[in-house]
């Protein structure tokens, strides 16, 4: 999973009580979300890590289960093209094939 | 009066021919209109300024730089690891400016450090020392739409360029910026508007149509209290000049982008005030960002709010001796910016300080030793 190129992201403490302004350079998109937000863009573009392993980060520094929230983010950074690959990850991958299997068997 | 200015101010900044060019802005305008809101200094800046040299090979009339002398020049290394620490806070735009930065033999290795770092980049250069080699690489590293070279052009022909110039350069700048063009390189044409070369912006902006420039701004000269050569236009004649280009620039099939910095709009203009104070979700950006959202570094390292400012008294730090995030946090190095106030002043008369918050403060300081004094080129400054 990697950041698209063309996105700026940051976050600003003093503005609403702390934002994270994300922006698509190309597109002209953006929009706002939360200071987990900033962490999760973050390890994405820094470390590449996978879905799992931001949960287990984001979920130890913020003492919260944050799984669901992670991954409903996650699905938004996909659909407005933050992120440029689908997560590596086993709940995507068998998200995915459904679908596959769904559209093959015409369902 | 200033209809037809009006016009292509409202006009020009919704303008859809010309929105790719304005990518970049969009993310400003809006932390802009935030921190407006709430009154704050972002976290991190969103632009900055690095003057990577002092050294150049023309002398300009009006040139202030060499005046300024600096001998210990920040190293390559020095340059990319401000970069990287920049790109960590979230700063996405970068410009470069001199002395003339191609007198830099590393300027190649800047560039691409910057644009691997996927940062927006602008180089002021006055375009005489640029070479097919370095078009070459330019035109793989820039992106069109957010990255240019700005190119000084003082006047359409060359007894204007050359005189305020001081060198017979202007073939040279015409047949560079040719060359730019055949390598697809994003141009912008900067023209610093004087007594000298207010006839000729007509003619500079039809020079620049047929030579494959992409952008163009024309630039009212800072008012120095300093005796110089030339002289800031008034707003009326100002006005006058630029409507003569905008009939040209309306006849065209493919005009060029006119893509005024906010700081270069007449807004003292009565009929502006009126217009900006209706329009402000349209031309958000009238106020000086100095020290809010970007900051200049001079070559040696030292943080100044904007490049009118280098003076020890607005200096928020150097880069030698910390690391630029304790410089930029730290609010109390930019106090005298933060505590900027009208009362007891001539703007707190004024309804539209709210838009332009007194407008340039280094013109200010210039020109009265003072901040918190109107930008001496408003009109309800008898100057």
């Amino acid at each position: 999973m990697n950041l698209n190129k063309h996105i700026i992201y940051r976050f600003e403490s003093k503005i609403l009580n702390g934002k994270t302004f994300i922006f698509n350079l190309d597109t002209q998109d953006i929009f706002l979300s939360d200071e987990i937000a900033f962490d999760v863009l973050r390890l994405i573009d820094k470390e590449q890590v996978d879905a799992d392993e931001i949960i287990n980060r984001i979920n130890n520094t913020y003492n919260i289960d944050a799984t669901n929230k992670i991954y409903e983010f996650l699905d938004e950074l996909r659909r407005r093209k933050v992120i440029v690959e689908w997560p590596d990850n086993k709940k995507y991958l068998k998200i995915q094939m459904d679908s596959f299997y769904k559209l093959k068997e015409g369902r | 009066m200033s209809k037809s200015y009006l016009d292509f101010i409202k006009q020009n900044y919704g303008d859809k021919k010309f929105s790719h060019l304005m990518k970049k802005n969009k993310l400003e305008n809006y932390l802009y209109y935030f921190s407006l809101k709430e009154n704050v200094r972002l976290d991190s800046p969103t632009i900055v300024g690095l003057d990577i040299t002092s050294k150049c090979n023309l002398s300009c009339k009006h040139c202030f730089i060499g005046e300024r002398g600096y001998k210990d020049e920040l190293n390559t290394k020095e340059i990319q690891n401000l970069l990287l620490t920049l790109k960590d806070m979230g700063t996405y735009q970068v410009y470069i400016m001199g002395g003339e930065p191609f007198c830099r033999e590393d300027i190649m290795e800047i560039i691409e450090f910057i644009k691997s770092l996927n940062m927006t980049l602008s180089v002021n250069t006055n375009a005489t020392l640029i070479k097919k080699e370095h078009c070459k690489k330019l035109s793989k590293m820039l992106n069109n739409d957010t990255d240019w070279i700005q190119i000084s052009l003082d006047g359409a022909k060359s007894q204007t360029h050359d005189f305020i110039r001081n060198s017979n350069v202007f073939n040279i700048v015409i047949d560079n910026i040719k060359m730019m063009a055949q390598y697809n390189i994003p141009i912008r044409v900067n023209t610093v508007v004087t007594n000298i070369n207010i006839d000729e912006l007509s003619d500079i902006y039809k020079l620049c149509t047929q030579i494959g420039v992409q952008r163009i701004n024309f630039n009212p000269l800072y008012p120095f209290k300093r005796e110089t050569l030339f002289v800031t236009p008034s707003n009326k004649d100002y006005i006058k000049a630029f409507e003569k280009v905008l009939e040209v620039h309306e006849k065209l099939n493919k005009p060029i982008f006119i893509q005024q910095d906010p700081i270069c709009i007449p807004y003292t203009v009565e009929e502006f005030k009126e217009f900006f104070d209706k329009s402000s979700e349209i031309v958000p950006t009238l106020n000086c960002r100095a020290g809010l959202y970007s900051f200049e570094l001079d070559p040696e390292g030292n943080v100044y709010p904007c490049t009118f400012m280098h003076q020890d008294k607005f200096c928020a730090g150097n880069i030698r001796d910390e690391d630029i995030k304790n410089i930029w946090k730290d609010d109390r190095r930019w106090t005298t910016i933060l505590l900027k106030r009208y009362e007891g002043y001539i703007c707190e008369e004024c309804n539209f300080v709210k838009k332009c918050k007194g407008g340039c403060m280094a013109a200010a300081y210039d020109c009265f030793n003072d901040i918190n004094t109107p930008d001496p080129r408003c009109n309800l400054v008898e100057y």
